[in-house]
């Protein structure tokens, strides 16, 4: 079993090939899984994916135009390790589409072979700043295979009528356990998942150690900077301007129109970063803090209590002068509405911290505090931002992120001992 | 740091609490359901272009305040084209909410509210034809009522023949049916009702949880997230004669959202019919016998309520009228694995208490509760039936014909945020089948035009029961968002000068 990755390619649009880019991306995405170009559901590893076509210019005049106004396609892949089976998965399954898609793009060969195809990719991989994983390690086949778990023991509990009326929790729990056993197609759930690979591992815990040992050992310097950072912030906090952000009906009905559609959303903002040395030097902290708590502490189905997103990633984007934009990427459950509200609702600081350098973002106090606590401020911000996806795909539209993480310990549940209570509080996971 | 959280939330509802809300300038509506007035009946209208002269004469018949009106009362309410037709300027109407600008059938706000298939707008009686069709818009709801039916129909003969004569047409009306305290499928209805803080009346025992800052449903005060609403301003220049009050944020303009708030309304079709004879089919016995006690348990599973009002909560085994009007309980400590209410009852999603994150059972969640609250003053349609008829008729030709509408609910809703009071409590909430944990469960009595959440679930020991394929119950056939303004907003718009 494995890890996740998130792989992004990003490749400029030729300019006169921008109306047909969009044109054939609108087509695929009528049917993102089984599209004639690129159909992702064909690809084994990927849980989500999208195609974004970010015109500097288009959504967001605020926004720095990407050298001269050029376009960017954009996609990504959300996938089980290691990404580069993915990437050749892609040219072997969908060479042709390949070409359609990028050849609007600058660069791309004339007449690829699958090697050219490969390499070009390759060539337009980027990394993300930051990735969250809601539960790390979980991949699409173990949560297509606990989907199909739960689906059979809640049948069977359905068919067993009045025979548990009497039972205990452990005599439920041992029927649930011997119908799994017995069926060759489930016997798997009698086993744990496999860990991620043990080279991951290490190579993750050596980051977890390195990083505080470092700001340990610089410690000294690390209280200073710290101190001349907190003034420098107060000063900016009481200073800056921050202009209302007025959101457009229009522009919001089309957004809105393309959402709600399963429990499943996409979200996708981009917005620049607050003007001045200060703010890139404290998105660059940011970003790196974003970084180590997204993979050594929200790791296991919770962004600080948060337990409805499934895969979210800050990339930075623009031009490399000055300050550059965030692009911002996640795919959460229910309307954008209560995506908003659980982040004002109970984990404001979080979102101060992480959105907290871009513009229009509501004033804070010490960073941690009022910003994402006034809610008209922070949801005219997080819709003001908001570009459309042009395509997103998931590999399970219909479960919910809290349902995987019920899937995976119904399935945990399956084995290993158990007093009453607990077989009772694990049955009420049916 | 979640405590960074609740500081701010009890600071901002402390500030909340000192205000005081200027009733005689608040629609009547709002502070009151009119429970002594048991007659009822809705116009609603499309305005035209002599709609303002009608509007004079009809803001001193408007019922404001808080004190109890007898005999009748009358009030109103716009929607956003109906203001435009009042001659509200685009900039100020561009300070309403967007749901509210775009309305009940929107692509999008069809899917949040679930209504699809035989609930999609095409199908309704009224307000269906919005900008996706080419029916007449709906401009503005009157709103009359009295202490019977014939001091009723005087009003509302009266109301139709002032409204013509001004060019005003009544694309519908809405007639209502006084069948006590209930709804349609035989259950007390409206027990839970949010008290609103800082008006005249004491809210004495209603508990903690249930008292609410004035800006959670009304426009220009402070919310439960300490702010003012999003409002419609007016330069100071458009209002010479100071109708309106002064913004309360603190702009230096003029407050038109002031003592407003908006109306959510909704027409409900409700089969008695199909609703009984699901629970009939479901718990007949192995001999293919009804149980009425089955049945009547396995729905009020589903309301989350007993007939006579009492919460499962407090009665899990059976009815106790004497419950009826106990609702001074909690669901987490209580109630916290749905035992007695299942997790996925009506009332339990509409309401959860204190049952969600943040922190169940405590004061955080609490908070946010507060945050997706309704006064609820809707009124039931159509004569009443019992069950046995409804039974009788259950699998006939007189069940679920498309298109027949005898009976339901006007339900109508106020709040100061539409997004997130109605339609987050609609889409989180009811009709959510990942709501709380559940797996495929949608509101058992609002999701039936949903595609996916069709499964009912009474947790139990040592593991739940399911039915499965709940058919729709309840239909929706019209319906549109309005605003109900304040009478200072009310005489604003009906002073001709200001074009």
């Amino acid at each position: 079993m494995s890890h996740q990755e998130a792989l992004t390619l990003s490749a400029p649009v030729r300019p006169e090939r921008l109306g047909d880019l969009r044109a054939l991306v609108r087509v695929m995405a009528k049917d993102p899984a089984s599209n004639a170009v690129l159909p992702f559901g064909e690809l084994s590893a990927v849980h989500f994916a999208r195609i974004l076509i970010v015109d500097g210019a288009g959504h967001d005049a605020t926004l720095p135009a990407d050298g001269a106004g050029q376009a960017t396609l954009v996609v990504t892949l959300d996938c089980d390790a290691p990404g580069r089976a993915t990437v050749r998965e892609l040219v072997a399954r969908a060479g042709p589409g390949l070409d359609e898609l990028f050849g609007h793009c600058a660069g791309y060969p004339d007449h690829p072979g699958a090697d050219g195809r490969l390499a070009f990719l390759q060539s337009r991989l980027a990394s993300s700043n930051v990735f969250y994983v809601h539960a790390v390690g979980r991949t699409l086949p173990q949560i297509r295979g606990e989907a199909r778990l739960r689906a059979a023991l809640e049948t069977f509990v359905d068919g067993a009528g009045r025979r548990f009326e009497h039972a205990s929790a452990t005599q439920v729990r041992e029927a649930l356990q011997s119908y799994v056993g017995a069926d060759a197609g489930l016997a798997w759930a009698l086993r744990a998942p496999a860990k991620p690979a043990l080279t991951f591992r290490i190579r993750e815990l050596l980051h977890k150690i390195a990083v505080p040992l470092v700001l340990v050992l610089l410690l000294p310097l690390v209280v200073l900077g710290l101190l001349v950072w907190v003034i420098a912030l107060r000063r900016h906090e009481h200073a800056d301007v921050i202009p209302d952000v007025e959101l457009n009906p229009a522009r919001m009905r089309e957004l809105g129109d393309s959402e709600d559609f399963t429990v499943q959303n996409s979200f996708t903002s981009l917005a620049p970063l607050k003007e001045g040395r200060f703010w890139g030097i404290t998105s660059r902290a940011s970003l790196l803090i974003g970084d180590y708590t997204a993979r050594h502490v929200f790791t296991r189905g919770s962004l600080s209590g948060l337990t409805t997103v499934h895969f979210a990633r800050f990339m930075t984007f623009g031009p490399d002068v000055g300050n550059r934009a965030l692009l911002f990427t996640s795919y959460y459950d229910g309307s954008l509405e209560s995506y908003n509200n659980d982040f004002v609702d109970q984990v404001a600081w979080v979102l101060n911290t992480v959105f907290g350098q871009q513009q229009g973002y509501p004033r804070t106090r010490w960073l941690i505090n009022d910003g994402a606590h006034n809610e008209r401020g922070f949801k005219n911000f997080i819709r003001g931002h908001q570009i459309p996806t042009d395509l997103w795909y998931a590999a399970y539209p219909d479960l919910a992120a809290v349902t995987l993480d019920q899937n995976a310990t119904l399935r945990a549940g399956l084995s290993g001992p158990m007093t009453e209570e607990e077989a009772q509080a694990w049955l009420r996971l049916l | 740091m979640a405590s960074a959280a609740l500081t701010g939330a009890s600071r901002a509802a402390r500030d909340a609490r000192d205000e005081r809300v200027d009733e005689d300038d608040v629609q009547a509506l709002v502070l009151q359901g009119y429970g002594k007035l048991r007659a009822a009946a809705f116009l609603v209208l499309e305005l035209g272009g002599t709609a303002q002269a009608w509007l004079t004469s009809l803001v001193g018949q408007v019922t404001a305040g808080g004190g109890r009106p007898d005999g009748t009362a009358l009030n109103v309410a716009f929607t956003a084209s109906g203001l435009a037709e009042l001659g509200l300027p685009p900039g100020v109407i561009a300070g309403f909410s967007i749901e509210f600008q775009e309305g009940m059938t929107s692509p999008h706000r069809r899917r949040l509210l679930g209504d699809e298939g035989a609930a999609a707008p095409e199908n309704w009686a009224w307000g269906g034809g919005g900008a996706a069709s080419d029916g007449p818009p709906v401009d503005a709801l009157l709103m009359l009522y009295a202490s019977d039916e014939a001091r009723l129909a005087a009003l509302v003969a009266e109301q139709r023949k002032a409204a013509t004569a001004a060019g005003v047409r009544v694309l519908i009306t809405l007639d209502t049916h006084d069948i006590g305290f209930g709804e349609h499928f035989g259950f007390r209805d409206g027990l839970s009702q949010p008290a609103l803080l800082g008006t005249g009346r004491p809210v004495g025992d209603t508990p903690e949880r249930d008292r609410l800052a004035p800006g959670e449903f009304l426009l220009g005060y402070l919310n439960e997230h300490g702010q003012h609403q999003r409002t419609p301003l007016v330069d100071p220049a458009a209002d010479p004669d100071r109708l309106l009050a002064e913004d309360a944020s603190g702009s230096g303009r003029r407050d038109f959202g002031r003592n407003g708030s908006y109306t959510v309304v909704r027409t409900l079709s409700q089969d008695v019919s199909a609703f009984w004879g699901f629970m009939d089919g479901a718990t007949r016995g192995a001999d293919d016998t009804s149980d009425q006690a089955a049945m009547t348990a396995l729905a009020a599973h589903m309301v989350g309520r007993w007939p006579s009002g009492a919460a499962l909560t407090l009665a899990p085994d059976k009815d106790l009228p004497e419950l009826a009007e106990v609702n001074d309980f909690a669901y987490h400590a209580e109630d916290g694995h749905g035992l007695g209410c299942p997790i996925g009852a009506h009332v339990r999603r509409a309401n959860p208490r204190d049952s969600l994150p943040p922190k169940p059972g405590e004061a955080g969640s609490i908070a946010v509760n507060k945050r997706h609250r309704l006064l609820r003053r809707g009124r039931p349609y159509g004569a009443p039936i019992d069950v046995d008829t409804a039974l009788a008729q259950a699998g006939t030709a007189g069940s679920a014909v498309a298109g027949e509408d005898r009976r339901g609910l006007h339900f109508i809703a106020l709040c100061a945020d539409i997004a997130r009071q109605f339609e987050f409590i609609t889409h989180t909430w009811a009709l959510n089948p990942h709501f709380a944990g559940l797996c495929d469960d949608a509101d058992p009595i609002l999701g039936g035009h949903q595609p996916n959440g069709k499964t009912f679930t009474t947790q139990a020991t040592p593991v739940r029961h399911r039915v499965h394929d709940v058919p729709p119950f309840v239909t929706v056939r019209g319906g549109a968002y309005f605003f109900m303004p304040g009478m200072r907003a009310l005489r604003y718009l009906a002073t001709p000068h200001r074009r």
